[in-house]
């Protein structure tokens, strides 16, 4: 980083040729930039460039990691004993919910094997911890301890136990980087769980809310419903929570509402995250979800290649085709 | 004024230190708040000596950091750069003025560069910051006499022991 070069003394009095090199550099940082907000064409360098430089993103975790191990490792004993108790209660607790949820299950299939739908997929999914490693904050992204050599791939979703915390974007050896929902190029698909009404959230770059731009005027959608993804994208399983919807705003003059939603996974805390697998099969009420898609949710949305796949041909039904709410309540 | 060689590993040691700064988490969200190092270095070494004081180093720095914090490529590279450009037109005049008020200068250098990441960051559609963007530049110019006793510091011991 030294300076070098035969003409030292001059850099800073060839005031000309430095106003000239300003520019070229200015220049060159400028299409970096543009080319860099396009997209695409710099992706496979600044992949290489940021694979190269992951074992600094380890080295600087390493720390965090030994600190947090040795303190479990002295952690007294009545801590631990304090701790366990109370996961042995979250435990019964979850377990209760579990056991409820089976019954719902064995229901459920039941009703799909009448219905000659197919099995719903169960969701394989990786643990991961967060690397603490501080990126740009205005960059909604984070990086993960499982990479390539763990199974994760591209596209997989992203959950804590909150609900939909983003997707992965680009993976590496051993880590990988998650575009998260606030980021304001993402966009999911989504469905209001009270009304069953379909729309997309978009990040807007903060961290404490999403936007739902797209909701027809007459939109029976109030403050406190919760959101879930609807599965259309093939990207995301269905159902899974997203947020809950904190305000929406109706104006005469437009023909669309917008809401807000406060994300309810903890985008800005989370340590633990699991990536779901979906090599699984969309699932098929996406599916037939997808052959009438409502108009609201039609223009927007620029589903990812899986999703025309995604149409079953033994799937009709003429009695879902009159009316849009009337296909989400679908069994 | 030579450059002296003994600097060059000092200087590339304070450039490491800095990436790692920026991407270093530190605890309860003070993050928001942590000075911009890389700037601050450049800084230094533009003002005591003639090292990082090609405008050329100043954009691959800056585009190395743009790497390691996932930033849009070119962003930090332009930054540094024109804070570079700024440092060499007027360090004659920094250079003597007594500590606070070259935390002056500093925090209005910064400030500057700034508004530009602000242009840049609004251009690209990534988010409006919240007010902590604008505290970074404050925190940095209390911190800048402690920041410069210590380089000085380190730069007096190197060039002893060489």
């Amino acid at each position: 980083m030294a300076v070098s070069g035969s003409h030292r003394d001059s850099i800073y009095d060839d005031l000309t040729g430095r106003t000239a090199r300003l520019m070229l550099y200015g220049l060159l940082a400028v299409t970096l930039m543009a080319l860099d907000h396009r997209g695409q064409w710099l992706d496979s360098i600044r992949q290489t460039a940021t694979g190269m430089i992951e074992p600094v993103y380890h080295l600087v975790d390493l720390p965090f990691t030994a600190s947090s191990w040795l303190r479990d490792h002295f952690a007294s004993r009545r801590e631990v004993n304090t701790r366990l108790a109370e996961l042995e209660w979250e435990r019964l607790i979850t377990q209760t919910r579990l056991n409820r949820m089976a019954e719902l299950e064995a229901e459920n299939t039941e009703l799909r094997a009448m219905l000659d739908a197919r099995e719903r997929a169960d969701a394989e999914y990786i643990p991961a911890s967060l690397l603490r490693v501080q990126l740009d904050p205005h960059s909604h992204r984070i990086l993960v301890n499982r990479g390539r050599v763990h199974g994760v791939e591209n596209r997989q979703a992203v959950v804590d136990s909150g609900g939909v915390l983003g997707q992965v974007t680009t993976v590496y050896r051993n880590s990988a980087e998650i575009t998260l929902i606030s980021d304001p190029n993402h966009a999911i698909p989504v469905t209001i769980h009270r009304t069953g009404v379909r729309t997309i959230a978009y990040g807007n770059g903060s961290t404490k809310n999403l936007s739902l731009p797209d909701l027809p005027a007459n939109a029976d959608i109030e403050p406190g419903d919760q959101i879930l993804t609807s599965g259309l994208d093939g990207l995301f399983p269905a159902g899974l929570p997203v947020g809950e919807v904190i305000s929406v705003q109706t104006d005469a003059g437009r023909a669309f509402a917008e809401a807000r939603a406060r994300p309810l996974a903890r985008i800005d805390r989370s340590r633990h995250v699991l990536l779901l697998d979906t090599r699984a099969e969309p699932d098929s009420e996406a599916a037939r979800d997808f052959e009438e898609p409502p108009p609201e949710a039609e223009q927007p949305m620029s589903p990812p290649a899986a999703a025309p796949e995604a149409i079953e041909p033994d799937e009709e039904d003429p009695t879902l085709n009159d009316d849009n709410d009337s296909t989400v309540d679908t069994p | 004024m030579n450059q002296k060689p003994e600097h060059a590993g000092l200087v590339t040691a304070t450039v490491v230190v800095a990436l790692i700064l920026s991407i270093l988490p530190l605890p309860g969200g003070l993050h928001a708040y942590a000075p911009y190092w890389m700037a601050l270095v450049f800084i230094y070494w533009g003002l005591e000596s003639r090292s990082l004081g090609h405008l050329g180093q100043a954009f691959v720095c800056g585009l190395l950091l743009d790497i390691f914090t996932g930033a849009l490529l070119g962003q930090h590279a332009l930054s540094l750069l024109i804070i570079s450009y700024l440092l060499g037109r007027f360090r004659h005049r920094i250079r003597f003025f007594p500590p606070w008020q070259q935390s002056l200068a500093v925090l209005a250098l910064l400030l500057n560069d700034r508004i530009i990441q602000l242009w840049i960051i609004a251009l690209a559609g990534r988010g409006l910051p919240d007010w902590s963007f604008w505290i970074q530049p404050v925190v940095a110019f209390v911190l800048w006499p402690w920041i410069f006793l210590l380089l000085d510091a380190l730069r007096l011991r190197a060039r002893r022991t060489a």
